[in-house]
């Protein structure tokens, strides 16, 4: 807090602090903290402080002076009433003001359910792990917690299907440009390339990149360049007001294709021309198939003046004379059918005078119709279906009679082709002039940033580009179930903004309602009327006329209309306007859905921004006060040092030390999934369960005098938490070890965390030491194992995170276990605090001043020399206060004894022991067999203790009499022999009349 | 506590078949040994098989000295193990018993 508090505003101070309190230099508190007041009502603002609290901790602290003097020290403050204590610090605001930024001090977890506080009061670096177990008990808070971890994972998933939704609507952008089958492009007003879409370099082999900037007539052929001048220039002077012609071009490999091509001038604000924009459609397939059409028909001809086709001969009055086989077929008539009748037979009803019109003007004038030409005529067939054929018809002279032949051909199926060619023909260029204004129009909407602008700019280009007399653009209100306006486009040319405008129809609420509750709605998008009835922006009736009302869309979800009307002109909605004002709701429905979805995450980024770094803030306290801990100094034998660097973003990595005793260390290191503070909660967690953990089964192991192992300790803490992860969808990794030093060897679980190093120092070599668990959470029912690794004086264990390998320089290279290992192997190894400063410094000089992205956790051991005894083994057992115990007694000293001391020695305890608990049994019990002994037997590296106790009656060794040696008394040695061959006897008797004697006998190791 | 006796040359030996002579079973010793005895006033003991005496024990075995003592007679010991010299020599027992390493031994000090 100290050296910032100048940067830090009043406002920041409360939001962090629930349990605030503000005085003035009269100590008035100006205000207090939500929390506070919810646990303490009472406290008046106005009032004065010390009418609400005293000063625990420092006195005296009576004046503003003396409070402001502490600050960069902790103040205890507590309650009059007694309900609650505060600790924290003081920060100056100004000259006149403190805040003193306090957090509850809880002692216990009684004091802080009676305050009626529930977890979301408290501001998360409070302790909120503690505030967390005791509030455990009650399940509302469980649940405040639960919730609000709810509710921020609900808000990322929103921002992330957010984020999804804009990449998937700009993907769809550049989808449509550079899937287009035609060539995209636009000029500068030099007419120099200033945009290609991709479909270009397939079609010519140029590079996008090297046309950019070369003038467009260099690519046409040279026969179309002069033309094509013109009709630019044409352009230019806005003669006419778009041009289509079509052109050739020469593509990279020299090959000369046709094109359609669409231009359209660019023009700014200030009515300036910029350039232009336009398609280049390729034709060159149509062209071919074209001349192959006119190629085949030469062809065709000379078949059939070879006499393959059908052949019908008649004479100067109609009549068929010839109808040879292949008209046979043709015709379906057999030629005696027909010989000798007029050919009007042939012919539909109605030609045939004209054909006899013709016949008889070649007859009379020699003006020729068909000879020699060929046309098209329609026959029939004999079964009444009528047919295209093409006819040719060549004259005769037989003798002084005129014959006529014609050749006839069946070209019903050209007619269908070329009918067909046709139909593709306008369909192709409806959807061309269709693509050119998406173009043109979606470019101008899509610059825009807010929907609003948006919906203005769509209705001023419908009016100008598409040339309708009104427009208007309506939106469907979810929440209100109405219509709301936005902009349109009025009678007299002006826009009319209205937005404050609404409207229930009940058909409109059906539709849009009706998809809401899943039904389909048809997408018949226009809808147009040639008379209707108009209405002007007020709804009043202003006219009838035609009209085209077309539904907007967002993906499959209906949400708008677009109306449009010809109320000035009276012009009738065609085809073509449909289809454009189909296209143009398309883009604006389309847009209007993106430019919310922009609007929505802006906000959402600056909410997140803003989120984060008070995240981080908290995180950083989290970590420094909850997730790390202070490794133990007492150790025999292993020295250990730990340390986390923290990166900009708080991680869930934890440490833990249980110190069992002087030779057994246990060390927990975590890494929860994630970041941030959810991550860190978990972490902090995963800490408290392991504490417990180990508290309750130390309890329960006690009774076997040993400790749980590491995998029962790792076993029990997965039975507590697997569920809450398994919910959470998160997991843990972890490696917790147990050191002893006395047995010199290494316990790991290790649960899916990178190795330990295992270093020998002497030889420089090491082990990477991994188990093959699981991290936690990952499996719903698992069981964890161990293994064992022998320890030597000198050995030096590394525990990390995964942060530490996967440190990434300016190369984005990671530091890696190679990375670690030789830094491990070139650092003074003289004690564990010296190996970690060595990493850390080889560490930050490999990430040079790059960001470190996760945090560091480091703990080092060194395994040294013991120096003090250790207890090597211990046994308790309790025996019945009876003689016939003695014999069980003393093998239960015995068997452990045995291994330790030489066979006088142990004949020595064994007496001592036998006579300590002979007098238990005989005088301070008095032979009750119901009484009970505890004995115990410890063996240590240097002596044997054991220890009895009982609850018998008192025993004053000093009225015991000496011993007489002449062999006149058979009692009275017992005290003697204790005393003689014992190193050390304790004899004592605590306030609950527990005689306790414990016999000591070095064993000389 | 059964107790086995045997004479040789006017003497009887006592073999003491129990591993420990302690608190446990000391007062019986005693019954047991003066029931074995009878009237016999030259005693030799076999400890061979005790592993252990406790304070109580050698109590026991005084006692019976005293008893031997008191008519007459004489007790002599061998067999002792090395855990229970341990605590002869401890109250300075190894000078009020007269501790022999052999039966033969022990035997034949009476008859000297």
């Amino acid at each position: 807090m100290e050296g910032t508090s100048e940067k830090i505003t009043a406002d920041t101070l409360v939001s962090l602090f629930p349990f605030y309190i503000e005085l003035d230099s009269q100590l008035t508190v100006v205000r207090a903290g939500s929390s506070l007041l919810k646990a303490m009502p009472h406290i008046q603002v106005g009032a004065p402080l010390f009418a609400s609290f005293r000063v625990l901790q420092p006195v005296p602290l009576n004046d503003f002076h003396s409070f402001k003097k502490t600050v960069g020290s902790a103040i205890l403050l507590e309650a009059v009433t007694g309900a609650i204590k505060l600790k924290g610090q003081v920060v100056p605001l100004g000259d006149d003001r403190l805040f003193f930024a306090a957090s509850p001090w809880v002692t216990a977890s009684t004091e802080l359910l009676a305050s009626g506080l529930t977890l979301t009061d408290f501001a998360p670096h409070d302790n909120t792990i503690e505030y967390m177990i005791a509030m455990e008990s009650t399940n509302a808070s469980l649940a405040d917690s639960r919730e609000l971890t709810r509710v921020l994972k609900d808000e990322r998933k929103t921002l992330r299907d957010t984020i999804a939704e804009l990449n998937a609507s700009r993907e769809k952008y550049r989808y449509v440009v550079e899937t287009v089958r035609e060539v995209v492009f636009a000029t500068d007003e030099e007419d120099k390339i200033t945009f290609l879409n991709p479909f270009w370099e397939e079609i010519t082999g140029y590079k996008v990149a090297e046309s950019i900037g070369v003038d467009i007539l260099y690519y046409l052929h040279e026969d179309d360049r002069s033309l094509s001048k013109e009709l630019l220039t044409a352009l230019k002077e806005r003669i006419l007001p778009y041009g289509r012609h079509q052109i050739r071009l020469t593509t990279k490999s020299g090959e000369c294709r046709w094109f359609e091509a669409l231009l359209r001038l660019i023009i700014d604000e200030n009515d300036v021309t910029r350039g232009m924009s336009g398609t280049l459609n390729d034709i060159t397939k149509r062209k071919h198939a074209e001349a192959q059409l006119r190629d085949s028909e030469v062809r065709l001809r000379s078949i059939i003046s070879t006499a393959v086709g059908a052949i019908v001969v008649i004479n100067s009055e109609s009549i068929i004379e010839e109808f040879n086989p292949a008209a046979e077929r043709m015709f379906g008539y057999g030629a005696y059918e027909v010989v000798g009748k007029s050919v009007r037979c042939l012919m539909p009803p109605g030609v045939g005078y004209r054909h006899e019109g013709f016949v008889k003007q070649f007859l009379d004038t020699g003006i020729n119709r068909v000879i020699g030409i060929g046309r098209e005529e329609v026959a029939v067939h004999k079964n009444g279906d009528q047919f295209f054929i093409d006819l040719s018809v060549s004259e005769m002279m037989i003798g002084q009679e005129v014959k006529f032949t014609a050749f006839l051909r069946d070209i019903t199926h050209r007619k269908q082709i070329e009918a067909a060619l046709l139909e593709k023909e306008r369909q192709e260029r409806t959807t061309r002039e269709r693509l050119a204004y998406l173009h043109d129009i979606s470019i101008a909407l899509a610059r825009e940033e807010s929907s609003d602008a948006m919906c203005l700019k769509a209705v001023e280009l419908g009016r100008d580009w598409l040339g309708f007399d009104r427009l208007s653009l309506w939106f469907y209100d979810e929440e209100h179930g109405v219509m709301r306006g936005t902009y349109g486009t009025d009678e007299s040319g002006g826009i009319r903004d209205e937005r404050n405008c609404t409207y229930v129809a009940e058909h409109v609420q059906a539709t849009f309602a009706g998809r809401q509750q899943g039904h389909t709605v048809p997408r018949n998008v226009a809808v147009h009327y040639d008379n209707t009835e108009l209405r002007d922006h007020d709804f009043n009736i202003l006219g009838s006329g035609p009209r085209c009302d077309v539904m907007l869309w967002d993906g499959a979800k209906a949400i708008g209309t677009l109306f449009a009307d010809n109320y000035v002109s009276g012009n009738n909605f065609d085809q073509r306007d449909i289809d454009i004002l189909e296209l143009f709701a398309e883009t604006i429905g389309h847009l209007y859905s993106r430019t919310q979805i922009q609007e929505r995450l802006r906000e959402n980024m600056e909410a997140l921004e803003l989120s984060s770094k008070k995240e981080a803030e908290i995180g950083g306290r989290i970590q420094q006060s909850l997730l790390g801990a202070p490794p133990p100094s007492d150790m025999d034998g292993i020295d250990v040092a730990a340390i986390t660097l923290p990166s900009r973003e708080v991680d869930g990595d934890c440490f833990d030390f249980y110190r069992h005793n002087a030779d057994t260390l246990d060390i927990l290191i975590a890494d929860v999934m994630g970041k941030g503070v959810p991550a860190a909660l978990l972490s902090a967690a995963i800490k408290a369960q392991f504490q417990r953990a180990l508290r309750e089964l130390c309890t329960d192991l006690g009774q076997f005098n040993r400790l749980p192992e590491p995998f029962e300790i790792v076993n029990a803490v997965n039975c507590a938490i697997n569920g809450e992860l398994q919910a959470l969808g998160s997991f843990v990794t972890l490696c917790y070890a147990r050191i002893d030093s006395l047995t010199r060897e290494v316990k790991i679980v290790d649960c899916g965390h990178p190795p330990t190093v295992l270093y020998h120092a002497p030889m420089g070599t090491w082990d990477l030491l991994s188990g093959d668990n699981c991290p936690l959470g990952f499996l719903p029912d698992d069981t964890y194992h161990q293994y064992n690794a022998p320890l030597e004086p000198g050995d030096i264990l590394l525990f990390y995170s995964d942060g530490m390998t996967e440190l990434r320089n300016k190369e984005g290279d990671f530091w890696g276990e190679e990375g670690v290992l030789k830094a491990l192997n070139d650092a003074d190894k003289s004690n564990a605090a010296s190996i970690l400063k060595e990493m850390q410094t080889e560490a930050m000089a490999y990430l040079d001043g790059e960001p470190q992205s996760d945090d560091i956790t480091c703990v080092t051991v060194k395994i040294g020399k013991r120096e003090r005894s250790s207890l090597i083994f211990c046994d308790k057992k309790e025996f019945r206060s009876s003689v016939e115990e003695l014999e069980a007694i003393r093998e239960f000293i015995t068997v452990p004894a045995a291994q330790v001391m030489t066979e006088e020695d142990l004949a020595g305890l064994i007496l001592a022991a036998s006579e300590a608990v002979t007098n238990v049994i005989q005088h301070a019990y008095k032979d009750q067999p119901e009484a009970r002994i505890q004995s115990s037997v410890e063996i240590f590296t240097d002596r044997v203790r054991v220890r009895f106790q009982d609850t018998g009656g008192s025993f004053d060794v000093s009225r015991v009499s000496n011993p007489v040696f002449d062999g006149s008394q058979s009692h009275g040695f017992g005290v003697f022999i204790i005393d003689q061959l014992m190193d050390e006897v304790r004899r004592t008797r605590d306030e609950y009349g527990h005689n306790l004697i414990e016999l000591v006998k070095r064993t000389g190791a | 506590m059964e107790l086995t006796q045997e004479q040789k040359n006017g003497v009887t030996v006592i073999r003491v078949s129990v591993r420990n002579l302690d608190a446990s079973n000391a007062g019986a010793y005693k019954k047991a040994f003066a029931a074995s005895r009878g009237s016999n006033l030259k005693v030799v003991v076999d400890l061979s098989a005790v592993e252990f005496v406790d304070s109580s024990g050698l109590g026991a075995l005084l006692s019976c000295l005293r008893d031997l003592h008191s008519e007459g007679g004489d007790m002599k010991l061998f067999g002792v193990q090395k855990p229970v010299r341990v605590l002869f020599e401890l109250v300075r027992m190894h000078r009020v018993f007269d501790i022999h390493g052999t039966e033969e031994d022990a035997v034949a000090a009476f008859g000297a």
